[in-house]
């Protein structure tokens, strides 16, 4: 077996955290906060029903001290989601794509294209109104570490995909 | 063997049924038996003759069911792939191209032993529920399993000796018994406990209960002393089954290397044979505790290709009894394997006092007020919870150990017992960095790294030193020729 093992300078190596990161699209966070709405409007009918039917609820305080719980949550739920936005970038390079994401625990996977097994384009209810896809990226390296890019316009998403189809065939 | 033989769609061997039969009445009664010894106990009762009934409907049934599944299922294996055909109202028909296989086993429980049958079973990435397998009788069975081995690899062999690499003796099953993790089959048999009792609750009457609420009561005022011999009465029996379990999991095991890979056979009950391509192989691992590093004893693992259900149960461990064995295994997967490294990465300390916090002390905290109030002072039995968790940190913080080199990366790790991982980096899918708010403050990472054949996870490393890592393994598999399967 022919078995080389030179030295290699790693200062030399391109450095994924100087990557210009793109964020994510706004109009991804518009679906972000629809489907909250949707989210919060259905677990505030549920908390309403069970306060008229339960008689320990038929007084101010507890109404006030629910509601007050349910305006924290409500408010700590959107601002989370908020920063998980912001905190929500990318990157193609010539090798690889970078993505960056979350707030409360900031991670950035790099994937190679010459590991990823398959990719699809496709959006939901919200997003087909909005005109944004989202590029969802397969690896053989379990369920955990397939990625979603959000927010983009199907023309780029397609184009996207047409990208990396072709760079894992070279 | 020639194709012809298989070339066109047939069934399975006739004895098939028999065995369809035998496998679906177990399954049915280790559902049902608690209702079968409600049924039986109470025969005084009005429902006599409902039971003689459904004693003998219900066989018949699963005899029908045994005859369709028998009659409704074809295979065939061509050139290329091997088809099957199923479903009697919803046909069904699998295809499963031969460079798709990852692996092939041959099984045998005893079921089928009866029936001098064997299971041919197929592995293919990702499709855990979808398992194919075909019934055939053992010289049938071992024919085509070669013939699909050599059909789904390139490299066309001429010679197919097998080299032995190792054979359990029954003193080395004895060992292996005796130095297993009893702290497994103690988990193992609560667990069987409580389902037994959760089974059997239904059929003792009511008052029944009471007594078992009343004797789990007397344990929780009995004194320390009772309670210790309990536990020791507990660890002696858990030795016992652990010795039993060992002895029937690994009975006629036997390593052998072929040029497409390693061929593994084991089991007296349930006997299976497993062949493991060096390709697949995606990472290693192996463990030894302090009792086993004393007689020369490792538990060696090949991380293959699959989902996470193909991965359970395929997951291959392999007793190795020698360090001439390991060194021999390693080999396979990676020549030389350096004694000392010039890179090294330990955990920072920060690790250790977090986790001490989050899941010694804070639990602690939080169970030991109530259990104060009703158990008094048993309640300082909790104090090991800390304990147990400041020992398991310290531990693990202590032998954590990471390096690597331009062409592998090596990890030392373990709590009670010791275990070193060795990747290559050509294997790696992808790699992530992932900080909490706290690691994002005092500048440290996780760095989490994705394989086909599992995920390894590096703890609390400094960011520079993530980030140098993540850049260098991007460089070794965007620019290595070497692919990862």
């Amino acid at each position: 077996m022919q078995f080389s093992n030179p030295d290699i300078d790693i200062s030399t190596l391109p450095k994924a955290e100087e990557s210009k990161l793109l964020p994510v699209d706004e109009r991804h966070y518009t679906v972000v906060i629809y489907y909250q709405v949707v989210y919060w409007i259905i677990f505030f009918l549920a908390t309403l029903i069970v306060m008229i039917l339960n008689k320990e609820f038929h007084s101010w305080m507890m109404v006030g001290i629910t509601l007050l719980g349910f305006a924290v949550f409500c408010f700590l739920s959107f601002r989370l989601s908020f920063l998980n936005f912001k905190n929500k970038a990318y990157a193609f390079r010539e090798h690889d794509i970078l993505f960056q994401t979350g707030w409360l625990k900031k991670t950035l996977h790099i994937y190679p294209y010459n590991r990823i097994q398959h990719c699809s384009v496709d959006a939901g209810v919200f997003e087909r109104n909005l005109g944004i896809s989202k590029l969802k990226i397969y690896s053989a390296g379990g369920n955990n570490s397939d990625i979603v890019i959000p927010g983009l316009t199907p023309e780029d998403a397609n184009i996207m995909r047409e990208l990396i189809v072709r760079k894992n065939q070279q | 063997m020639s194709v012809s033989d298989w070339g066109e769609f047939q069934r399975q061997p006739f004895l098939a049924v028999g065995q369809i039969f035998f496998k679906t009445f177990i399954q049915l009664l280790k559902v049902i038996w608690p209702l079968v010894l409600i049924k039986v106990l109470r025969v005084d009762s009005e429902q006599r003759i409902p039971i003689d009934f459904w004693f003998i409907l219900i066989p018949i049934f699963i005899f029908i069911k045994a005859l369709i599944d028998y009659f409704f299922f074809k295979f065939r294996i061509t050139d290329e792939e091997v088809q099957l055909k199923r479903g009697i109202f919803s046909r069904k028909q699998i295809t499963l191209p031969f460079h798709t296989i990852q692996t092939v086993h041959i099984n045998q429980s005893w079921i089928q032993k009866i029936f001098n049958l064997s299971e041919l079973a197929f592995d293919t990435p990702g499709s855990g529920k979808a398992e194919v397998t075909i019934q055939l009788d053992k010289p049938q069975a071992a024919q085509v399993m070669t013939f699909v081995i050599q059909k789904s690899k390139v490299i066309e062999s001429a010679e197919n000796k097998d080299d032995l690499i190792s054979e359990l003796s029954f003193k080395d099953l004895i060992k292996m018994g005796i130095t297993s993790n009893h702290f497994e089959t103690m988990l193992i048999l609560i667990g069987l406990f409580l389902s037994f009792l959760n089974n059997i609750k239904d059929i003792i009457p009511d008052d029944n209960e009471k007594l078992l609420e009343d004797s789990t009561n007397k344990i929780l005022e009995s004194s320390i002393l009772f309670i210790a011999i309990g536990i020791l009465a507990i660890f002696i029996l858990t030795a016992f089954v652990s010795l039993i379990r060992t002895t029937l999991s690994y009975i006629n095991f036997q390593l052998s290397k072929t040029v497409k890979g390693f061929k593994i056979s084991k089991g007296l009950i349930n006997s299976s044979e497993k062949l493991i391509p060096f390709k697949k192989v995606q990472f290693l691992s192996w463990k030894t505790n302090w009792l086993r590093k004393t007689i020369d004893m490792y538990l060696f693992e090949f991380h293959t290709i699959g989902g996470k259900e193909v991965q359970n149960n395929l997951r291959i461990k392999v007793p190795v009894t020698s360090e001439f064995i390991l060194q021999k295994l390693i080999k396979s997967y990676f020549p030389d394997i350096p004694k000392a490294f010039d890179s090294n990465l330990r955990v920072h300390s920060s690790y250790l006092y977090r986790n001490i916090l989050f899941f010694g002390i804070i639990p602690f905290l939080v169970l030991s007020i109530p259990l104060f109030l009703f158990a008094h002072e048993k309640a300082i039995l909790l104090l090991f919870i800390p304990f147990y968790v400041i020992l398991y940190f310290w531990l693990y913080s202590k032998k954590y150990l990471f390096s690597w080199t331009s062409n592998l990366i090596h990890i030392k790790t373990g709590i009670f017992g010791n275990r070193t991982i060795v990747l290559k980096w050509e294997k790696i899918q992808s790699v992530k960095i992932s900080q909490s708010l706290y690691q994002q403050r005092k500048c440290l990472a996780d760095l989490i790294i994705n394989t086909a054949g599992g995920t390894i996870k590096v703890p609390y490393i400094p960011l520079e030193a993530a980030r140098e890592l993540q850049n260098f393994a991007m460089y070794k598999v965007e620019s290595s020729e070497e692919g990862w399967q």
